[in-house]
């Protein structure tokens, strides 16, 4: 059950790259939920404004909680909002929500993380150390902005590879992708692109989907696309949505109550039933069979494919 | 616990002819009992960005599986009751594991297949005996009494002697993935002396 936290902003650190971590508290010091490893807080930093951020920090019986975001001034203005909090200031979030989380059965886990999407990675590794699980960490990042590297080295040791280039990071998830234990899962997060390549490249040498984990760090603006016509089949309104406007901010925008987190099409809050019209489906929650039976749209980031769509809403 | 109100396995024997064949409220469709990927290695479909295949099997199917894995690009062959545990330790993630034998073989391998990290999707199994476990052929037991596991050529809604504490047992249609077997349990379900609480008993012994 996901439930609504008041916190305190106990520690501030800048990684460099326009990349800070902020370490949350109880305001009384008393201990917060516990959480699995690749779970994330969806703080929230307007009225109806959510962002989703990876808890970096330990998640046994936890006394604060630590995540790591990355400025973005071309953003919606979640991420300004949150390098503006200052030492003390009070933040409300969620408890924490597992999405990312490793699997109990694997025999060895192979970590990828690119650039920010090394938060949750850094949870998984804290994880893994705990239980002494078998798993090795591949973290590709730009120059100078290499958030954690110094501490995930430390924790480690000969298991972290840091490939410097493209050719050497390609080279290293083949090698793999050829030559891991049979019960070997890979996890992946960062940029959409990097986890569409990894993908690819496990799926031509065999690996089933089922042996991938990704959680993407989408891009601004995926949620955009043709202006469309949305029919609300409960009562009996329309609403119109831009090109530039995601189907969800256009119907909280016109007064309606969809329950959303993430915003990425990952979390499966805002699931919304459609009664008809074609989908055209850009979400990682539902799965292939709820695809094809149209019957339900992730509003954060899908669309209409046609002119209308109606909800049964 | 009180012994005299559980009946000896010996005293049970031959008293249940008409066993329920199906239990109530239980859709043959959707239990847990195998519906075999194939009877026939030709059957089978093969994905072809697959690189190496582990192919176990016995004995008697060993020159038609040589002859299907030359076919596949890279394929290990190993006997499917001796050689697979060793072969499984050395398997990589992306391999296929198929498997071809007589269904108690191939619910075995399927077993520890899964157990050393394989996926369900990832280990295809040929039945040489029977299309499903519906099939009557030589299958384990798992006894919920005593948790030994027998064999025998018994079907669901069968009986068979629990080799390890001698109760009768009703051959159940949830079959276990990781125990290999399917449930057994007293035949009579107790139900005849003082109610499912004597029977979870006599379970406890």
């Amino acid at each position: 059950m996901v439930e609504e936290l008041a916190l305190v902003v106990t520690r501030i650190r800048d990684l460099g790259g326009d990349i800070r971590a902020i370490t949350l508290a109880d305001p009384e010091g008393e201990a917060l939920p516990s959480f699995t490893a690749g779970s994330h807080l969806g703080v929230a930093w307007a009225p109806g404004q959510r962002n989703s951020y990876s808890l970096t920090s330990s998640g046994v019986m936890p006394h604060e909680y630590s995540i790591a975001v990355r400025r973005n001034d071309s953003g919606r203005g979640g991420s300004s909002w949150m390098h503006s909090l200052g030492h003390g200031a009070c933040v409300y979030a969620t408890s924490p929500v597992s999405a990312f989380a490793p699997v109990a059965t694997a025999t060895h886990h192979v970590l990828v993380a690119g650039g920010i999407g090394v938060t949750p990675v850094l949870s998984h590794v804290r994880e893994a150390l705990t239980w002494g699980r078998s798993f090795e960490v591949i973290y590709r990042f730009r120059p100078g902005a290499g958030a954690y590297a110094d501490e995930l080295s430390q924790l480690c040791g000969e298991r972290l590879a840091m490939p410097s280039d493209r050719s050497a990071f390609d080279e290293l998830i083949d090698d793999v992708l050829t030559d891991r234990p049979l019960g070997t899962h890979l996890y992946m997060c960062g940029p959409a692109q990097m986890i569409a390549d990894v993908a690819e490249r496990a799926r031509r040498r065999g690996w089933p989907a089922a042996r991938l984990h990704a959680e993407a760090f989408a891009a601004a603006g995926d949620a955009g696309g043709t202006p469309f016509r949305v029919d609300l089949a409960m009562s009996g309104s329309q609403v119109e949505v831009d090109s530039d406007v995601a189907l969800l901010d256009a119907l909280i925008a016109a007064g309606l109550d969809v329950p959303h987190l993430c915003r990425q099409g990952v979390c499966g809050q805002c699931a919304t039933p459609v009664a008809a019209g074609d989908i055209d489906h850009r979400d990682s929650y539902l799965t292939a069979d709820e695809r094809n039976g149209g019957r339900v749209i992730m509003p954060c980031v899908s669309r209409a494919a046609g002119e209308r769509i109606t909800l049964d809403l | 616990m009180t012994t005299d109100e559980v009946t000896t396995p010996g005293e049970q024997r031959g008293r249940f002819p008409a066993v329920v064949r199906e239990a109530p409220g239980v859709d043959p469709v959707s239990t847990s009992v195998p519906r075999w990927d194939a009877t026939d290695l030709e059957a089978l479909a093969i994905d072809p960005d697959v690189r190496h295949w582990l192919v176990a099997t016995s004995a008697d199917m060993r020159t038609q599986v040589e002859r299907f894995a030359h076919r596949l690009p890279a394929a290990t062959v190993v006997d499917i009751d001796d050689g697979l545990a060793d072969a499984l330790r050395t398997a990589r993630a992306g391999w296929r594991i198929v498997l071809v034998g007589p269904q108690r073989s191939v619910a075995r391998a399927r077993s520890s297949s899964l157990a050393a990290g394989a996926l369900d999707c990832e280990v295809l199994s040929v039945s040489t005996d029977g299309v499903s476990g519906f099939d009557a052929a030589t299958v384990d037991v798992f006894c919920a009494h005593c948790h030994h596991v027998s064999s025998g050529d018994v079907g669901i809604g069968g009986t068979i002697t629990c080799g390890g504490c001698d109760r009768e047992l009703a051959v159940a249609q949830h079959f276990s993935q990781r125990h290999h077997a399917y449930l057994g349990s007293l035949a009579d379900g107790g139900s005849r002396h003082g109610g499912p609480g004597t029977t979870a008993a006599a379970g406890e012994e």
